[in-house]
């Protein structure tokens, strides 16, 4: 496999990864997340969100130690060096299939917010048409584009933190105590549960050979997950002290549920634009992972990054109208998850030994030449 | 394949139309769900709709159905009527004195798990029925209106603590701590707040009155303010005051043998109106001092009275379960009606008008 070289116009600026790699974490995940995480460590749900945090950033170093190691490549191209052909082929394989797992997941949850909110009997091809439409339009127009419509989404979602306020003045604070009483088994549940809602940071392996100014992409990939556990840290624990303990366990979207007790003047019941709003939120996440599935297709095998993204997004159409229970929903979520810890969290611990290889490799080559 | 994109955009763009919209003239909007128990254990549900009269005035229809399940089925009141009926704007939901006393947990499901249902939604006991209540012709706005809007009010700057169906839920699934609604009933042809349903679980088991709302209101949330408190001195003047804010602190000691709990009240009030001729030092000691015993006695009655019913509006088993590490629910009812309940409270005058 060729290694990539990008032209000059195509490249970005470091600092946009610290946008994209949160929008990419901060998606569906996140309505369902405080009472999944709260009915596994209970009052003391920010232990294990800290404690993913922090795996997190070992798993982010790791990542860029590898990607670093490997200067110009992305991951297709550090596993055919590493691996070689076959087995590299393969793996990669997985990881496509991988990506469009995690697309799956993301519109099949979306299209069920949608219809439990707002519009019970919209039929899920046809939100899918939508949503599959504006993706579409933003990956065919190359990186720049993808990336230049999730900053745009970004700014135009962010805003919705604050939101927050109102439950935050209904917050009980007797729900947060007594603190410390959670197992390490729960923690451990915790995490793991944590794990799903946390994917999306694999970005990195894809978009590295666009980065123009590499020395700097630890620094801001590490910064998006800081902002990325605030994030979640703080609706988390707003669910928690707004709803009591059973109330919560519930709510399948405590966070959407929030917002019900949100009204303006003008706009009394702000929970249903929340839930179209959403859109905000999930659309950089589509976009990404469709440029991700598309691109790595290329770059696996070959074909071109059109035809890639035609056929993959006929196929989700054609999915997710077909399978659209909420039961298998989350089997698909759930399976996704699990997937994610391997291939997310633990594969660059993986590739940890054939980097140092190769790095010892660079300098005995430094060494022989000076 | 530009052109495709550009295609598919429009087809998206066009295709937004064909979504089923809700015209406001050719829909029904509930405001307000009254339960009512009827005949064979059937339940009896009246729904009330604004109907915007060509005079700019607005008046209520009231529609009624009978149901088994006591699940308000939009679908099946819609069958008799031109128009569908919508729930996005439900503001209060009433349920009889005697539904209430039989549990009203099977009744709510269906307005928590409707997802058009919004969480500031009331829901209130009616002394009587609630279809008598929603029935009445109160004001110039539709009863839903009306009712949320006099509710609102009270708990904004009246006696009534805060209310609403998420509260209530959050209250019901706290292990520590029992639901309260607001009870309302008729007088005079009026609506009028009566004082607060007390439910064990979701089984209503008693009831306070107006006069211990002042107590219960400052008890039951941490800061408050706005409500009105009257005294009378052992002088037989009396003093009406104006409570600028209120606050408290607890005390828990013996939590795991037998607890002791005790309420530190911080009471900030101003002076409105006096019946005697002249305020001065001496006088605004002897009401500080009145208030204080007035109070203490008021709230520990009140509570005694929920000891022996066995219910917690007040939370104060949430109180000690964020204290106490082993804190279980079947041990602490079990301690419950024999807690020792001590409430202090200290008054501050701030204000006395602009009169002497």
């Amino acid at each position: 496999m060729k290694s990539l070289s990008i032209p000059k116009e195509n490249q970005i600026k470091a600092w946009y990864l610290f946008i994209i790699l949160h929008t990419m974490q901060v998606g569906v995940g996140m309505a369902g997340y405080p009472r999944l995480v709260f009915m596994e460590a209970r009052q003391d749900s920010w232990i294990p969100i800290i404690i993913t945090g922090l795996i997190l950033h070992l798993v982010i170093a790791c990542m860029v130690f590898v990607l670093n190691s490997f200067e110009k490549e992305d991951l297709p191209g550090i596993l055919t060096k590493s691996m070689g052909k076959y087995v590299g082929l393969v793996v990669s394989s997985l990881f496509v299939i991988y990506f469009l797992l995690l697309f799956l997941s993301v519109i099949a949850n979306y299209i069920e917010f949608v219809q439990v909110f707002i519009f019970p009997q919209m039929k899920s091809w046809f939100i899918g048409l939508l949503l599959l439409t504006l993706v579409w339009y933003a990956v065919y127009g190359g990186i720049r584009v993808a990336i230049g419509s999730s900053f745009v989404f970004f700014l135009s979602s962010i805003w919705m933190v604050g939101l927050l306020h109102k439950p935050i003045t209904q917050i009980d604070s007797r729900n947060y105590f007594p603190m410390f009483q959670v197992g390490l088994d729960e923690i451990y549940q915790g995490v793991l549960i944590s794990s799903y809602t946390f994917l999306g940071f694999e970005l990195l392996w894809m978009v590295y050979p666009f980065i123009n100014d590499k020395k700097r992409v630890g620094r801001y990939s590490q910064f998006a997950i800081v902002f990325t556990v605030a994030m979640y840290l703080l609706t988390t624990m707003v669910a928690i002290g707004y709803f009591s303990p059973r109330q919560l366990e519930e709510k399948v979207w405590p966070l959407l549920t929030l917002f019900k007790v949100i009204s303006f003047p003008m706009f009394e019941r702000f929970d249903i634009l929340a839930v179209a709003l959403w859109i905000l939120v999930i659309l950089p996440n589509l976009i990404l992972l469709a440029w991700m599935v598309s691109f790595t297709c290329k770059r696996v095998h070959g074909w071109k990054q059109k035809y890639c993204l035609a056929v993959m997004i006929i196929f989700s159409l054609l999915f997710v109208s077909i399978f659209d229970d909420r039961e298998l929903v989350n089997k698909l979520t759930d399976f996704t998850g699990r997937v994610g810890l391997f291939l997310g969290f633990g594969f660059p611990f993986v590739l940890l030994p054939f980097a140092i290889r190769q790095r010892m490799k660079g300098k005995k080559k430094n060494a022989k030449s000076s | 394949m530009k052109r495709t994109i550009i295609w598919l955009l429009l087809v998206s763009i066009l295709m937004t139309g064909c979504i089923n919209k809700h015209i406001l003239d050719d829909i029904r909007i509930v405001t307000a769900v009254g339960m009512d128990p009827a005949d064979n254990g059937m339940i009896e549900i009246s729904v009330v709709v604004p109907r915007y009269n060509p005079d700019k005035s607005t008046t209520s229809e009231t529609f009624t159905q009978l149901t088994s399940l006591g699940r308000f089925s939009k679908e099946q009141l819609s069958m008799s009527e031109s128009k569908p009926f919508v729930t996005g704007k439900i503001e209060v939901i009433s349920v009889s004195q005697e539904i209430a006393q039989n549990g009203i947990m099977p009744l709510t499901d269906g307005f928590i798990r409707d997802p058009s249902v919004g969480s500031r939604v009331f829901l209130f006991v009616a002394e009587n029925t609630a279809n008598e209540l929603l029935q009445g012709q109160y004001s110039s706005q539709d009863n839903g209106m009306f009712i949320s809007d006099m509710l609102a009010q009270n708990v904004e700057r009246g006696p009534l603590p805060n209310t609403n169906i998420h509260l209530f839920f959050n209250q019901f699934y706290d292990k520590g701590s029992d639901p309260f609604l607001p009870l309302l009933g008729l007088r005079n042809n009026k609506i009028k707040i009566l004082g607060l349903a007390l439910l064990k679980d979701d089984k209503m088991a008693g009831k306070i009155g107006l006069k211990d709302l002042f107590a219960f209101k400052t008890l039951q949330e941490k800061n408050t303010k706005g409500d009105h408190y009257l005294v009378k001195l052992d002088d037989g003047n009396e003093v009406y005051l104006n409570k600028i804010s209120s606050k408290w602190k607890v005390n828990m000691t013996n939590l795991e043998t037998s607890p002791k709990v005790e309420y530190d009240v911080n009471l900030n009030l101003a002076i409105r109106e006096f019946s005697g001729d002249k305020l001065d030092q001496a006088r605004i000691k002897k009401i500080k001092d009145k208030i204080e015993e007035q109070f203490k006695q008021e709230a520990e009655e009140m509570i005694q009275y929920f000891q022996e019913l066995k219910v917690d509006p007040l939370g104060i088993g949430s109180l000690a379960r964020s204290r106490l590490r082993s804190w279980n629910k079947e041990k602490w009812q079990d301690q419950y009606p024999n807690i020792e309940v001590v409430v202090n409270s200290k008054v501050k005058i701030s204000e006395t008008g602009i009169a002497e």
